[in-house]
């Protein structure tokens, strides 16, 4: 008998935690596809750059609007991140 | 036992009193010796601190959150480093202190080493030269953060904490393994780069046969790439000194 048939398994993860899963999936997916379209010279660092400030002003127009107040600001400093380490590319 | 050649970058005439200093202090610091888990934060953040530490054996780190999660390494402490130098002068402390590894710390009370700062030149000196090798290696770490690329920080962090540690007599001269007890996502942390970014430089690094991290190790395999690639951001104190340099030859 499996653990899942038993019930003495491991819980499975709530949706909550599968959504934040998916979410941050997300980000680390798009970012990955950032970097090779870089290496790859698809697309210059300076537009994926521009493009990911863009999105940072985006959020942040959403904090200021108090829509997803305690989310937006996270989500800009995340994206601030990768907008950083993008510039660190060579 | 001191070793003189960590102070090389001090005028030749202050060592003698560099090394007693060092002597002095840790007679100071006696009998406070303990020992912490990896992950302790030793100074809290915006908070008042009475204490000076030095470092026996162990990494540890000054580092800063904010609230939107974004969180940078500031500076790297060695074993025989002193940290929170800056108690002897301020009450509040702006940034975290936290332990990397298991480390083996002793400290001094601010009031007892201000009266031993005060009264002894040598002891003043060790503090005062602390503080002047931390500003220069901020000054490079900024160079290397303004204008540095991800491979090029990675590597001039790897030649910076092998270089201070054959200076402290922490490792032999010719090492090219070391402990390395920093996670990626630290290390992306400290580099100003995502942990996705920090991945990508490792295993380039271990793809291109230049360093490879295993196991809370880091084992280099071409110091002559990684000297190259990290020499742009590399200050003329690290470019003559022999100990951040090729094993077995006189920098250049």
């Amino acid at each position: 008998m499996s653990d899942r048939q038993s019930g003495t398994g491991p819980f499975p993860p709530s949706d909550v935690a599968m959504h934040l899963a998916y979410a941050e999936a997300c980000v680390v997916l798009v970012e990955c596809l950032m970097h090779v379209m870089a290496e790859k010279q698809l697309i210059p660092k300076e537009e994926l750059v521009a493009a990911v400030e863009n999105a940072i002003n985006a959020k942040k127009a959403m904090a200021d609007a108090n829509w997803h107040q305690n989310i937006a600001p996270v989500a800009a400093g995340v994206l601030a991140q990768i907008a950083n380490s993008l510039k660190a590319l060579p | 036992m001191v070793n003189a050649a960590r102070f090389m970058l001090h005028r030749p005439e202050q060592i003698g009193s560099l090394v007693r200093g060092d002597q002095k202090l840790c007679e100071l610091m006696k009998g406070s010796v303990q020992s912490l888990t990896a992950g302790r934060v030793l100074v809290h953040a915006d908070s008042d601190h009475d204490y000076v530490y030095r470092l026996r054996s162990g990494w540890a780190c000054r580092n800063r959150a904010i609230a939107d999660g974004r969180d940078q390494f500031i500076l790297i402490f060695l074993p025989g480093d002193l940290f929170a130098v800056k108690s002897l002068f301020v009450t509040r402390h702006p940034d975290r202190v936290q332990t990397l590894s298991n480390v083996v710390v002793e400290r001094i009370h601010y009031a007892h080493l201000q009266e031993a700062y005060a009264r002894d030149v040598d002891i003043a000196n060790r503090c005062l030269w602390q503080v002047i090798e931390e500003e220069r290696r901020l000054h490079s770490w900024v160079f290397g953060l303004g204008q540095g690329s991800a491979e090029e920080r990675l590597a001039l962090l790897l030649i910076d904490l092998r270089g201070r540690l054959i200076l402290s007599g922490n490792l032999p001269a010719d090492a090219l393994t070391f402990q390395f007890p920093l996670t990626q996502v630290q290390m992306s942390e400290h580099l100003g780069i995502t942990p996705v970014h920090a991945n990508r430089v490792v295993r380039s690094f271990r793809e291109r046969g230049i360093a490879v991290f295993r196991n809370g190790e880091v084992d280099i395999q071409n110091f002559a790439e990684l000297r190259r690639l990290a020499e742009p951001l590399m200050d003329g104190y690290e470019r003559t000194t022999p100990q951040y340099g090729l094993p077995g030859s006189e920098a250049t």
